[in-house]
């Protein structure tokens, strides 16, 4: 393994204690599918952003976001990407996993492992992301979009999802409506059912996983995201119904996050 | 001339009804259409990460009303794919492998098998790594580090899609617990980008996972339980893999109000939003995941799984066709490689 | 009219403020942001604080995890500090890996570890040659409004308070290391370091705890460290205009009442989330 000059390092190797810890028995309480994990959302928190957001899912998820409108975009590498910023701008996405976000091991900064998982996370909330904004008003520019997360407890995508469009709502950019995330898990019993939000100790033992997002004014999905051990196109499309009508259910709280916000901006002024 | 139809068959899912001769106007229009697109050659731009074509207003609406009406520009319906061809064992010095001309996409999908040891967590499984090459042959955009991004984008699209328990038999890739076990490296190299990547490359994976031999070990242990890994003698000795349960993705690309599946890169270009579902043998979707800057709404994904499941039920029939048959072929089979 | 003076003249508009002895966010020259600590607001992490000094966010987690000492200090654990800026903090970062500043900040940090002696490595030692304890302690900036090092200082300190760190044993018979997580002890904590940032304006100026704008104006900064016993553990001057033994002075007496002040808030806070 290449060494991390820019960081202190440690020792080569060291483990979790959990690895030599006792079996924990799960606490496998039954819950109630249709229950959504209350969530708290608070945009205007950084001073260093155009718009910024803080979303935490009670049970411990969560993440910070921050967001620039329009800035000056590098040199197209290539003609072709140069033609295609002439008639929109493009959104940056960059996602950064704190290294004790996670229960268990803590996760290297800079490794390769760590690198590819942030790179995914980042390039899903872009195409969750993307279709909120309108990029045509915004040719030859780039907007930035910046995640932290801070603790992983579940659901992390769709908490960033949310995050993300209310930092940008916040930046005062141009968007057609805010986009709401929601993730949902189905455990490897064949009778379970579809859970809403599930925690990560759910995360872990599904059997299949679905993030969705939805522009709820204009009834739009922004992301689907999905993968486990097969279903039918009915079970899914079961889920998706499931995962978007939560997403109503969520809508209004960040949008009264925003206006609070706003509210605490004009009596600032 | 005989030998070469029976390496290099068509793999079509189209309902059987030849389309042809329904729309000689679309396929003439779209010759002449390439022909003014060699004037102008250099308009290619970015489109995500795709390598796409720049088309004009009216081309795109030329291809958005014929997709409403059930004709595409080549002379398919929304539902049919274009010929495709699947040839497998085309590089000597791998465990298997396949390459398959989907259109003008071409891909090169090679397996080795390496011994390794298995993971912590999964101390009696093997295990698959992929990588995916996007040659700069396939288009100008990949030179330097313009492919880094597609290539990351379709090297994490297979490990979701091969993430799903039962899609390789990870458990007959052990051969000691904790000590040893084969290793899969899926190499997928990019010759020709002519649109709906991800589809033509899970042909190639699956048809060279089919083609993969593996070679039968036996773990020795003496008195002292030191252990010895013994190589077969006979070279044709060796593992198959069960390819049964390995999905194939169905890219459903939203054109307008309908979507098609198998698009071009000029129908990639009116596309805003795509819809990519990994359909087993048996018609399970193991996993979904929407591509793209647009949206979509809630009822045309729904049609579109169903679309999804339809297209990839018949599109494993036919390819198990051909991979049977090549079998059955055996060691006699004239191999055709890259410059049939 | 303001605004546009400030823009065109930064450092102009600065002086004038400086002139009348206070400063445009209406703090004095001697004034600190309203400091605030929240502890063990992250569950996943063995230990952790949150540090808000006015607008500057930083968070310490601590991650323990178990390994094998060195040969040569074979009874000694170890506490590796990194400090992160992320692009989310402030725009002049880039994501991607640790940039200069923050390689400097991770350096510094180390550096009042092992000079503080805020922890006795061989607390962190298990069985001698065997089995230690590693306190990965990552602080991240999440608002980043000037005087990073106070604030990761600061909260490095508080998380290491917060830290709670399961017993582990050694079975006899079998040689491997049992963990129990129902019992668990607290962290020693030796020392109390404490570092006071300042700005120094026009060569002479000192300014206390300076915001980002200000520390972009400055002509040098100092940080000084001491610890509840008055003593001097670090001062770090990373070039810049020079200063006069007196004022110099003048700083340390300065970091001294201040760490009273720190050390009197992190006390209240541990005793306000200790568990009755």
């Amino acid at each position: 393994m290449p060494v991390d000059h820019r960081r202190l390092c440690g020792p080569e190797e060291s483990h979790a204690p959990a690895l030599w810890a006792a079996e924990e028995g799960g606490d496998e309480s039954p819950r109630d599918p249709w229950a959504l994990r209350p969530l708290f959302a608070r945009a205007a928190v950084l001073s260093q952003a155009d718009g910024s957001a803080y979303v935490e899912l009670s049970g411990g998820t969560k993440v910070l976001c921050a967001a620039w409108g329009p800035r000056e975009a590098p040199e197209p590498p290539t003609a072709a990407a140069a033609a295609a910023a002439l008639r929109m701008g493009r959104l940056q996405c960059d996602f950064r996993r704190a290294p004790f976000a996670s229960r268990g091991a803590r996760r290297r900064p800079g490794s390769t492992a760590e690198r590819d998982a942030e790179r995914d996370l980042a390039a899903a909330l872009r195409t969750a992301l993307e279709p909120t904004l309108q990029l045509e008003r915004y040719p030859r520019t780039r907007l930035l979009v910046s995640v932290l997360l801070l603790q992983d407890e579940g659901s992390v995508l769709a908490a960033a999802i949310s995050a993300g469009a209310l930092a940008l709502a916040d930046s005062g950019v141009q968007m057609y409506d805010l986009a709401v995330g929601c993730a949902l898990c189905r455990g490897p019993d064949p009778s379970a059912a579809w859970v809403l939000q599930p925690g990560e100790a759910e995360e872990r033992r599904a059997a299949v996983r679905l993030t969705v997002a939805l522009l709820p004014a204009l009834n739009q999905v922004s992301a689907v995201q999905g993968a486990g051990s097969g279903g039918t196109p009915e079970d899914w499309a079961e889920a998706l119904c499931f995962g978007l009508d939560a997403c109503y259910r969520l809508y209004p709280v960040l949008r009264q996050s925003l206006l609070q916000a706003t509210c605490r901006r004009r009596r600032a002024m | 001339m005989s030998e070469r139809r029976a390496t290099l068959r068509r793999l079509s899912c189209s309902n059987g009804a030849s389309h042809c001769s329904r729309l000689l106007e679309g396929t003439a229009a779209s010759r002449e259409r390439r022909k003014r697109k060699g004037l102008s050659a250099v308009r290619r731009e970015e489109a995500g990460s795709m390598a796409a074509v720049v088309l004009s207003e009216p081309e795109k609406l030329y291809i958005v009303h014929g997709v409403q009406e059930d004709l595409r520009v080549d002379g398919r319906g929304c539902e049919d794919y274009r010929c495709a061809e699947v040839e497998t064992d085309v590089v000597s010095n791998t465990s298997g492998s396949a390459r398959v001309k989907l259109g003008n996409t071409d891909i090169l999908v090679g397996v080795k098998a390496e011994m390794g040891t298995p993971k912590i967590e999964k101390p009696d499984e093997g295990y698959l790594e992929f990588c995916v090459d996007c040659s700069a042959n396939a288009t100008p955009e990949f030179e330097g580090r313009g492919g880094e991004e597609l290539g990351t984008e379709i090297t994490s699209t297979f490990y979701t899609v091969f993430s799903s328990e039962n899609s390789v038999d990870l458990k007959s890739l052990c051969i000691n617990p904790r000590e040893h076990c084969w290793v899969l490296y899926v190499d997928v190299l990019l010759l020709v980008c002519g649109g709906n990547l991800f589809d033509a490359i899970s042909i190639a994976v699956k048809a060279a996972l089919f083609n993969t031999r593996i070679p039968k070990v036996r773990v020795l242990e003496d008195e002292e339980g030191s252990k010895e890994i013994e190589l077969s003698d006979d070279p044709y000795d060796c593992i198959r893999l069960n390819v049964e349960n390995v999905p194939l993705i169905v890219t459903l690309s939203k054109i307008g109000y309908r979507h098609v599946v198998d698009a071009t890169l000029e129908e990639e270009a009116c596309s805003l939003a795509s819809l990519l579902v990994s359909v087993t043998s048996k018609g399970a979707l193991t996993s979904i995941k929407k591509v793209g800057r647009g949206s979509l709404d809630p009822e045309s994904i729904f049609e579109m799984m169903e679309t999804g499941k339809k297209v990839g039920k018949a599109l494993h029939v036919a390819l198990q066709k051909i991979l049977d048959e090549e079998e059955s072929l055996g060691t006699s089979r004239q191999k055709v490689g890259f410059l049939g | 009219m303001a605004e546009a003076f400030k823009t065109v003249e930064p450092l102009e508009y600065y002086r004038r403020f400086l002139k009348e002895n206070c400063r445009p966010d209406g703090r004095e020259l001697g004034e600190f942001r309203t400091t605030t600590v929240n502890i063990g607001s992250i569950t996943t992490a063995d230990g952790s604080a949150l540090v808000k000094f006015g607008n500057t966010t930083v968070i310490c987690g601590v991650k323990a995890e178990l390994a094998t000492p060195t040969k040569d200090s074979a009874n000694k654990g170890y506490i590796v500090p990194n400090v992160e800026l992320p692009s989310l903090c402030s725009p002049r970062f880039r994501s991607g890996p640790p940039g200069e500043e923050a390689q400097a900040a991770s350096q510094f940090i180390a550096d009042v570890i092992e000079n503080s002696q805020i922890i006795e490595k061989e607390d962190l030692c298990i069985a001698n040659g065997k089995l230690v304890w590693v306190l990965y302690c990552d602080i991240i900036c999440m608002d980043y409004d000037g005087n990073l090092l106070d604030a990761s200082a600061f909260a490095l300190l508080a998380a290491l308070k917060n830290v709670q760190l399961p017993s582990v044993t050694i079975n006899e018979e079998t040689g491997l290391s049992e963990v129990n997580f129902k019992q668990k002890n607290p962290l020693m904590i030796r020392k109390h370091p404490v570092a006071t940032s300042f700005a120094i304006f026009d060569d002479t100026l000192l300014i206390v705890d300076p915001n980002a704008e200000e520390e972009d104006l400055a002509t040098g900064t100092v940080t000084v460290v001491t610890d509840e016993e008055d003593r001097l553990c670090s001062v770090h001057k990373p070039g810049g205009s020079p200063l006069t033994g007196a004022k110099l002075q003048d700083c340390i007496t300065r970091a001294i009442t201040r760490q009273r002040e720190v050390k009197k808030l992190i006390d209240k806070v541990i005793n306000s989330i200790k568990p009755k």
